[in-house]
């Protein structure tokens, strides 16, 4: 989707109203109605005023200032093994309107968000590519939005992707349910940006996730983007449990096992969907047929609801166990704790190093990643 | 300001089915009919007479229906010209019960939408904050007046307080048949809120997935614990109610529990001695609990849990 098409108005921070980088997003976005906003507060009361404060909040882009740090640790959660992953925040919330998606209850209320302090988010890669541990950094900026939401209207990914070609200490994940890949295109990324598509099976793109490319689209970008020399990784997360689903995410993976060059997969994650309580009540608000939450979620260890571990860990053994079998590369679960990592795959992380290190090695053989 | 005229009106000119000022929830006629035989009307239904001819009920909907009820022909009423102020009838209709009793929930959302639909929504929210001594917002007024339009069924529930206004909003959202097949249920097994929640929650979880509607699924259900323990009382059947749709719900979780607590019970360890496995099987820790007054208690809890570490029993209850 052509984010421009969609918003119906732009707000912008007076504190990044001067800024080079508002001024070309908003020539960009010429159609855009665009209003000075003063406070953040205006922002929150226009969504809350509206019945479906989610949905208005997609169709309007704030334009402000990040003014804390740039990049953060995930914020996984206890009792289950994390990744590792650190998140670059350069924005908030996304247009695109996935039933499960958690962001609809992470921020109160959510807005879709963009940070235009660039300098600033430079300056603080440049000291984190300058800072060497001794494990290598996995950044990425999909965590709290689509990697490629922002394509059409802002040059930040291009630069971010130049910036990460000229070291060889950390690597930048994009992570998108878009195909908004055409100005990755030419770009001196030198292999450490990973492109990372989420992936799920036809019925649930179709029945939960608004105004994403189809499965066959993310397929074929996916097989794009590799030709122009990326690194990829998948992600299935949320996998949704229902019947029959096994055979078609199977169907999914044979298709990747299918485009995935030896050597070019970083990673493949496994997530079953889990969801704090109170996003079942908006889910049931804004998606009214979906059934998306109605499996045999009980509460985990960390109070998110999830599906019942036998079946869980039933869905892992198979489907992990055909991923492991079919690709060249790193098949890991996301937030899941040992037990689970056991009975699905035969080990733990902690006999491979952990999970982080087990992600920082395969970034090290797949992305030339040096420490 | 004219004043209406005490007149003796011939029961079959009150048009019945006229409910534009309509406050007060049907109840009690049989009492009032009694009351009417013995001690007369004190006090006259207010009426207007009505352009095509009649007249419309603005007050005393009931003691109308009594008259009816005891055969009477006429009825002294106080009765309003054609071209009274409909303002004022509806704030007559509103005040009439208001003053007399706690308005029941359907009583408020009725009084709310007459003030609302004649004088706009301020002066309904007006109104709601004296009934309930609080303000209100626009969109609690506007929940309030849906209440209207829900099915009768639910209606009645919700006049009678089978049902609490949180749970007639949510009734609201739901197909007219289900909300009344649910309202019916509520108001025969008078659940408190929390367990109609509980009720409603798995109901829709299990419609959702099972694609069945909900007042098929309560049929279901319902006729199966009716068989199953044809002598339940109330509280018994509510209660296998509610087990039988959360086994519905969470069928694997459910069987997996109950062989879980078998195992657990084939382990015969006395009442002092407690194992309590992970709630909901997710994590690996199981706790032990031990209750005792004496050290001689505490030596026999020693020595049963020696025993218990050779049962194979044990092992397989930690090993899932």
């Amino acid at each position: 989707m052509r984010l421009s098409q969609f918003l119906t108005k732009i707000l912008v921070d007076p504190a990044v109203a001067e800024l080079p980088e508002t001024a070309e997003l908003l020539m960009r976005a010429a159609g855009v109605p665009r209003e000075a906003v003063e406070s953040p507060e205006q922002v929150f009361r226009l969504a809350e005023l509206s019945p479906d404060p989610e949905g208005e909040a997609k169709r309007v882009l704030y334009l402000t200032r990040n003014r804390g740090a740039f990049v953060k640790p995930c914020p996984g959660t206890r009792n289950y093994l994390c990744c590792g992953y650190q998140i670059l925040h350069v924005g908030s919330f996304c247009s695109m309107d996935c039933s499960y998606c958690i962001l609809q209850t992470y921020f109160h209320p959510p807005v879709l968000s963009l940070f235009m302090n660039h300098r600033d988010l430079f300056s603080e890669l440049t000291r984190v590519f300058a800072d060497k541990p001794d494990n290598v950094r996995r950044l990425g900026t999909g965590e709290f939005t689509d990697s490629l939401l922002f394509e059409d209207i802002c040059d930040l990914t291009p630069r971010l992707v130049s910036a990460f070609g000229t070291q060889d200490h950390a690597m930048l994940e994009l992570k998108t349910k878009t195909v908004n890949i055409s100005r990755l295109e030419g770009l001196p990324h030198g292999r450490k940006t990973v492109v990372a598509f989420s992936m799920n099976t036809e019925r649930v793109i179709a029945e939960n996730e608004r105004r994403t490319a189809p499965l066959a689209a993310r397929l074929a970008a996916a097989a794009r983007v590799q030709e122009w020399g990326y690194p990829l990784a998948f992600h299935f997360d949320p996998l949704v449990f229902y019947p029959g689903c096994e055979a078609e995410y199977a169907g999914v993976m044979d298709s990747i096992a299918k485009l995935v060059r030896p050597g070019n997969l970083s990673w493949i994650s496994l997530g079953s969907f889990r969801f704090p309580p109170q996003l079942k009540t908006v889910i049931e608000r804004r998606f009214p047929g979906s059934s998306i939450t109605c499996s045999e979620y009980l509460p985990g260890v960390d109070n998110k609801m999830r599906l019942f571990k036998p079946m869980r860990q039933r869905l892992f053994q198979e489907l992990a166990g055909r991923l492991a079998r079919m690709v060249d590369g790193l098949v890991y679960f996301c937030m899941e704790d040992e037990a689970v990592w056991k009975n699905a795959l035969g080990f733990s992380p902690e006999e491979k190093g952990g999970l982080s290190g087990m992600l920082d090695r395969a970034a090290r053989e797949v992305c030339g990643l040096r420490g | 300001m004219p004043e209406p005229s005490l007149k003796n009106i011939p029961l079959g000119r009150v048009d019945a089915n006229d409910e534009t000022f309509r406050v007060t929830t049907p109840r009690r006629v049989g009492l009032i009919a009694r009351s009417l035989a013995e001690i007369g009307l004190i006090n006259p239904p207010l009426l207007q007479e009505k352009e095509e001819g009649g007249f419309r009920t603005i007050s005393g909907f009931c003691r109308l229906e009594a008259c009816r009820s005891l055969g009477r022909e006429t009825v002294p009423a106080l009765v309003f010209a054609i071209g009274e102020d409909p303002g004022r009838l509806a704030l007559i209709a509103v005040w009439e019960n208001a003053v007399l009793r706690d308005l029941d929930l359907m009583e408020q959302a009725r009084a709310v939408r007459l003030l609302e639909n004649t004088f706009g929504m301020e002066r309904a929210a007006l109104f709601f904050t004296d009934v309930e001594g609080a303000p209100v917002s626009p969109r609690h007024l506007e929940r309030v007046m849906g209440l209207c339009g829900l099915p009768a069924a639910v209606r009645n529930a919700a006049a009678d307080g089978a049902i609490l206004f949180p749970m007639a909003t949510r009734l609201a959202e739901l197909a007219p048949e289900d909300a009344e097949a649910l309202a019916g249920l509520f108001s025969q097994l008078r659940l408190s809120l929390g367990k109609q929640r509980d009720v409603l929650t798995l109901a829709s979880d299990i419609s959702r997935r099972d694609r069945i509607p909900i007042r098929w699924l309560l049929e279901e259900i319902a006729l199966h614990v009716k068989e199953s323990f044809p002598d339940a009382d109330r509280n018994l059947m509510a209660r296998m109610l509610r087990e039988a749709l959360f086994r519905r719900r969470f069928p694997e979780f459910s069987k997996a529990k109950a062989l879980r607590d078998e195992k657990i019970r084939a382990l015969g360890l006395s009442p002092a001695l407690g194992w309590q496995p992970p709630e909901f099987f997710e994590e690996e820790t199981h706790k032990l609990t031990l209750r005792f007054r004496t050290m001689e208690e505490l030596a026999g809890l020693h020595q049963q849990l020696g025993e218990l570490l050779s049962r194979p029993g044990a092992s397989e209850l930690l090993s899932g």
